[in-house]
């Protein structure tokens, strides 16, 4: 993902965060969000670089639930 | 009383408690008394419980002169970080503002196991607002103000368990108990010159602590040593019902595992964005465990430990406190970095956050097979010692701070122990880290406590607060 990539998407994000929430935000800190923002992205980016080994399975911790066990 | 409890190991204080030379009463009005004067002046303490504490000892002395003497920590005070529930109308405040008046119908079960014990809650202690968790930057983050480490006033605690460190080492209570989902026990260990201990994932029961990051959360104990820490572990440890995170795996310290040829493996980078003087006192460190480790250098595979452990962070957060940020109550927060920090992470990617899952289950079992080669990698703790109260001790844009063994013990959930390894030319403590396997506390805490009986470190007390009471 090229800078322009990452510039597009800080600004989707920050559009996404500026609809839920552009009423809670004071306009003073507009740019810090967006820091933030950068800062989430280049942690994703270095996510999406890294390389999944599909041979380990997913330590997956989910249960099917019920509350008794009278079957 | 004919002797003073203060900076006594917790084996002495129990002694003394069970021959009936100090009285639990009398310890507890001790500690009281240090809370009440020093508290305030390290903005280490948010409520000092005190009429609990009084009617907790006189109990915990009658059963003693009844002759029901219930083990090391019967009559023994203990201070509690405050995102830990506590029910009898003691406030809950999370270090934040909007909860300043939070009251619980119930105790957290630490808490609960602490007071089953025999142990005195004299204490809810100070810490970072909302565990850090919003992205605090500076010491100031706290509705009690920057808590300030033992060692010179000017400087941080550390955090988030800010209060937990300071306390033990101003000796307002023997020991406290603070929590970590990155850096909340160790950092505070390393800043205020005391041993913390961060479990393996799962081996304390969080039901009444205030989640954070659920599936990085750790309870443990703040001690003057690794065995004060191995005591407090076996009585705050265990299954819990109310917990499905905590693991039925019963804990039992063994406190005499003898000296061995243990075998240690060292980062290869892991003193490269140190200071020169952790840097110093991590080598002369290493020279004492070479008295009896072996100690190999390694190199983890390549992984974005921290971005890993950040994303899962922030993602986790924002659910956990998505009515809180709705609601704009983090506005009322005391740090102005932590009034716009919510917002910004629940722009996080779902896909982002399960890749992260997916990683740290690879890491998990990539990194366990080499860690079983080892009793433990250890490093600095911190790259630095306390940091000035008025600074800024990280940029704002995370993601570019290097702290492998911190973001994957977390991730993973592997257990870790600080204890103090030297000091600076200002007098400031520096620490190193022991990192073990998951459920491997009982070699971490035996290492640890072999490097205590060569070295002093832990017995070194700033001399402000010893002739204080």
């Amino acid at each position: 993902m090229g800078s322009t990539d990452n510039k597009n998407e800080e600004q989707l994000l920050w559009d996404q965060v500026y609809l839920h929430f552009g009423h809670l935000i004071s306009e003073d800190d507009f740019e810090n969000i967006k820091e933030s923002i950068k800062g989430i992205v280049n942690n994703a980016k270095e996510i999406r670089l890294a390389n999944l080994d599909h041979s380990f399975p997913p330590l997956n911790t989910y249960q099917p639930y019920r509350s008794d066990f009278d079957e | 009383m004919n002797k003073v409890p203060l900076f006594e190991s917790l084996r002495s204080i129990a002694k003394d408690i069970e021959k009936k030379n100090m009285s639990p009463v009398e310890i507890t009005k001790y500690y009281l008394g240090r809370l009440h004067k020093l508290g305030s002046e390290y903005n280490s303490v948010v409520t000092v419980t005190e009429q609990l504490a009084l009617d907790q000892a006189a109990i915990a002395e009658k059963e003693i002169m009844n002759g029901n003497y219930k083990g090391l920590l019967h009559g023994i005070p203990f201070g509690a970080k405050d995102l830990l529930a506590t029910k009898y109308g003691i406030p809950t405040t999370w270090g934040a503002e909007p909860f300043r008046n939070q009251i619980f119908e119930y105790n957290s079960t630490v808490i609960e196991k602490l007071c089953d014990s025999g142990a005195v809650l004299v204490a809810k202690l100070a810490m970072i607002e909302l565990a850090g968790g919003m992205g605090y930057r500076q010491p100031n983050a706290s509705l009690t103000g920057p808590c300030k480490s033992p060692w010179d006033k000017n400087t941080w605690a550390g955090g988030s368990s800010s209060g937990s460190g300071s306390a033990v080492g101003t000796g307002l209570v023997p020991f406290s108990i603070g929590s970590e989902t990155w850096g909340s026990i160790l950092s505070p260990a390393n800043n205020c010159g005391v041993s913390g201990l961060r479990p393996t994932y799962g081996r304390v029961s969080r039901y009444g602590a205030m989640a954070l990051s659920w599936s990085l959360d750790k309870i443990g104990p703040l001690c003057l040593s690794a065995d004060d820490c191995g005591i407090v572990l076996e009585h705050i440890s265990g299954p819990d019902s109310r917990d499905p995170s905590a693991s039925d795996n019963i804990y039992a310290y063994n406190h005499d595992m003898p000296e061995r040829p243990f075998k240690i493996a060292v980062l290869s980078d892991a003193t490269l964005n140190a200071d020169s003087e952790v840097s110093n006192n991590f080598q002369h460190s290493l020279q004492t465990l070479g008295q009896f480790c072996d100690i190999e250098e390694i190199n983890l595979p390549e992984y974005p430990y921290e971005a890993i452990t950040r994303t899962i962070m922030l993602a986790e957060s924002a659910t956990i406190f998505e009515e809180f940020t709705d609601t704009g109550k983090a506005s009322l927060l005391t740090a102005p970095e932590d009034r716009y920090g919510p917002y910004a992470r629940t722009s996080v990617l779902a896909k982002d956050y399960l890749k992260s899952i997916r990683l740290r289950d690879e890491i998990a079992q990539i990194v366990d097979p080499i860690l079983s080669k080892y009793d433990a990698i250890c490093g600095p703790t911190r790259g630095n010692p306390a940091s000035p109260i008025e600074d800024e001790f990280r940029g704002a844009i995370r993601g570019n701070a290097k702290d492998t063994l911190g973001a994957l013990g977390n991730a993973v959930g592997l257990p870790a122990i600080s204890v103090p390894n030297g000091f600076t030319r200002a007098d400031l403590p520096t620490g190193i880290q022991f990192v073990g396997r998951a459920y491997a506390e009982n070699t971490i805490l035996s290492l640890a406590n072999h490097f205590q009986k060569k070295t002093e470190w832990h017995l070194r007390h700033p001399a402000e607060v010893l002739d204080e009471i």
